[in-house]
């Protein structure tokens, strides 16, 4: 049977899952591991050797634990340089009876995907985010009667030298990468439903060292973007405001930190270490709070900035899905809420993943890669075949049916 | 441009787990290849080996090797006859010749009475046989039905002749009036009882009348069942030219002298009509016209 692995190197840290394809939609995770980052700064690689020998040693840990060998790997991809822009196709139809063609989507989508790059930048992903005809947007335009066609894309791109740099992680270890996937897309995959997705959905992964969103409308992603600020940049501000080692402010992040205060953290003192040893102290809770908010409120206001007028209530009607390790920060949602004035709430991963370990928002990413490399992309929308019969396991299942 | 578009050949190995990883990847190739390769040798060695074993087996030239089959017989059987039939089984070795068996095989062919089988050093095998006469001749069909011709020896013996020339067939007369037997072994008939008797009755007519025999069409033995003795018992001998004559299963030599008369009477007194000279009353002949 085929095995597929996803590997999602980030800002604190990497992890990989390995997963047995059965029949033609089925998976089950035969094989994790996971491992403290090192060598990265805002989701890119400032040390080559640290990320390789992390990402190594989680990847052997990986097929040790799967007790097969792995040949290829889905990779997620995150950093600061990765970007977007939108490109629109448009054609005229070109059969006489003014049907739509398959032959005419795959025109209008080569004519979208035509852009040049600067010198220095790479193509990762084009999206497809639709179809009009003659300014009617549509989800699957063939057979239908247009003079104009129309498609639209959403495509990321990023720094050759930095993809090169993840790449050469990869290959290395003498693996080939199948696909290189944006983070915050995986993640999508993963924490929002298709009825969410086709009504319109941001996505916001806040993980380490970056945050990643990704913008759906009508069942298609529109945006995607990467701002350089995560979970990190908390535990620094902490650091810093409180006059705390790293280790300190990142254990009060966890044990005390939330997105919103409230009343009673005016009053409310904590202990640093919290065993009254040499060096602990107590804190004003309401300390902690507020340099937490400012920078949360920093990250969404921030993403409000760069959505605009595409966050609002119409535009997204199922509001905002936080994930990524940041989101277990209690209150995020709240936070959220407040700034971008729509709906939010924090990931949950689906029912069927069951192991305890992988339940965390934070493998949200990873897991999303896995559901990748289990269905093909293909954004050439095709005539609808006849519903078969085949009866998916259990896991086909609930991918189809998140 | 794509990503896709970049190079993801092979890096230099930058960790301990990827040299490791190498490492387990040559060890398993190496090891398939080992094995591919004693596969390979094995199968190799097993050829040589049996090609070897092949060398060791060939076949000895024989010492006395069997360089002459001569066949000799008293009948129309031919030299070809026992080369096609009996001769592809001889071993090359002369002294391997098993001749009682050959023997025994030569002498279950109905059309030979008996065989002698020697072997005469240096190469010879010497095959001499003694060919049974046909003395009458049968015609019947086989179990498809399809229609055979039989021959029958004077001692009843019925075979499938073979090499029998044309003029001789042509001369002996057909017998009617028998019933064959299946052999009790083999797929042959079992001896026809009247035979005795017909072929004394066929010999001294060769003899002593022979240009009356070839007037001989059949020999009728349906009132005659082997025994002489029988009250009423007759054998009777359809001519061309004479009609019938009938005979009475003993004293032939009488019979035929009686007959010789009547033949040189009628002859003389120009009596060409006769349908019928009964011969089987003692001293006496019935002669009956047409």
């Amino acid at each position: 049977m085929p095995i597929i692995a996803a590997v999602e190197i980030g800002t604190h840290k990497t992890c990989a899952l390995v997963g047995e394809v059965h029949g033609a939609r089925s998976l089950n995770i035969i094989g994790m591991a996971q491992g403290t980052s090192t060598g990265l700064r805002k989701g890119e690689i400032a040390s080559l050797r640290g990320v390789t020998d992390c990402t190594h040693a989680v990847l052997h840990g990986a097929e040790k634990n799967a007790g097969t060998r792995i040949d290829e790997v889905y990779l997620a991809s995150t950093g600061k340089h990765l970007d977007g822009m939108a490109t629109r196709g448009s054609i005229t139809v070109s059969s006489p009876n003014r049907l739509v063609s398959q032959h005419d989507c795959q025109r209008a989508a080569e004519l979208a995907k035509g852009r040049v790059l600067p010198p220095g930048r790479l193509f990762i992903h084009h999206i497809h985010c639709g179809y009009r005809i003659d300014g009617r947007e549509v989800s699957n335009p063939i057979d239908m009667r247009a003079d104009q066609l129309e498609v639209l894309y959403w495509h990321v791109h990023g720094d050759d030298r930095k993809i090169g740099d993840q790449l050469n992680v990869i290959n290395s270890y003498g693996l080939h990468v199948s696909d290189m996937i944006l983070s915050s897309i995986a993640s999508g995959y993963m924490v929002a439903t298709d009825a969410e997705r086709a009504s319109g959905v941001l996505v916001v992964d806040i993980g380490g060292g970056t945050t990643d969103y990704a913008l759906y409308q009508g069942g298609s992603i529109v945006r995607t973007g990467v701002i350089p600020i995560g979970g990190d940049h908390l535990t620094n501000d902490l650091s810093l405001g409180l006059r705390l080692s790293a280790k300190n402010a990142e254990s009060i992040k966890l044990r005390f930190g939330k997105a919103t205060s409230d009343a009673q953290d005016r009053t409310d003192n904590v202990l640093l270490i919290g065993d009254l040893t040499i060096g602990d102290r107590p804190i004003p809770r309401l300390s902690i709070t507020r340099i937490l908010q400012c920078r949360i409120e920093e990250i969404f206001k921030i993403l409000k900035n760069k959505l605009g007028s595409a966050i609002s209530e119409q535009n997204i009607p199922a509001g905002v899905i936080i994930t990524g390790g940041t989101s277990r920060l209690p209150h995020i949602a709240e936070a959220a809420s407040q700034v971008l004035g729509v709906q939010a709430r924090v990931a949950q991963n689906p029912g069927w993943v069951t192991s305890p370990e992988l339940r965390g928002p934070e493998f949200s990413t990873v897991l999303g890669l896995l559901h990748y490399g289990l269905t093909a992309q293909d954004n050439i929308p095709k005539k609808q075949p006849k519903k078969s019969g085949h009866i998916f396991s259990r896991m086909a299942e609930i991918f189809s049916s998140n | 441009m794509s990503w896709r578009d970049l190079n993801q050949g092979p890096r230099t190995l930058r960790s301990p787990q990827a040299r490791q990883r190498k490492l387990r990847s040559l060890l398993r190739l190496g090891l398939f290849s080992a094995t591919c390769a004693l596969l390979l040798g094995g199968g190799v060695y097993s050829f040589l080996y049996a090609g070897q074993m092949l060398r060791k087996v060939e076949i000895p030239k024989p010492a006395t090797p069997l360089v002459e089959v001569r066949f000799e017989t008293n009948g129309f059987l031919k030299q070809e006859w026992f080369d096609q039939v009996m001769g592809r089984s001889l071993p090359d070795d002369l002294l391997m010749v098993d001749i009682y068996e050959l023997k025994q095989r030569l002498e279950a062919h109905g059309q030979i009475a008996k065989a002698t089988v020697r072997r005469e050093l240096p190469g010879t095998l010497q095959i001499s046989v003694e060919e049974r006469q046909p003395v009458t001749r049968l015609r019947t069909r086989d179990a498809q039905g399809r229609e055979i011709h039989l021959f029958v020896a004077r001692d009843g013996i019925v075979f499938q002749g073979e090499q029998f020339p044309p003029e001789v067939v042509s001369q002996i007369p057909f017998l009617a009036g028998v019933r064959l037997r299946k052999a009790d072994r083999g797929d042959g008939f079992a001896p026809i009882p009247q035979m005795p008797a017909v072929a004394r009755l066929v010999e001294l007519t060769r003899t002593h009348m022979g240009g009356h025999f070839r007037s001989w069409l059949f020999i009728d033995c349906s009132r005659f069942d082997g025994d002489p003795d029988q009250p009423g018992a007759h054998i009777k001998v359809r001519t061309s030219h004479f009609g019938d004559l009938i005979f009475a299963p003993n004293g032939f030599e009488r019979q035929l002298e009686r007959l010789a008369r009547i033949l040189n009477v009628s002859y003389r007194k120009g009596f060409h009509q006769i349908a019928t000279i009964d011969l089987a009353f003692e001293r006496q002949a019935v002669v009956s016209l047409r």
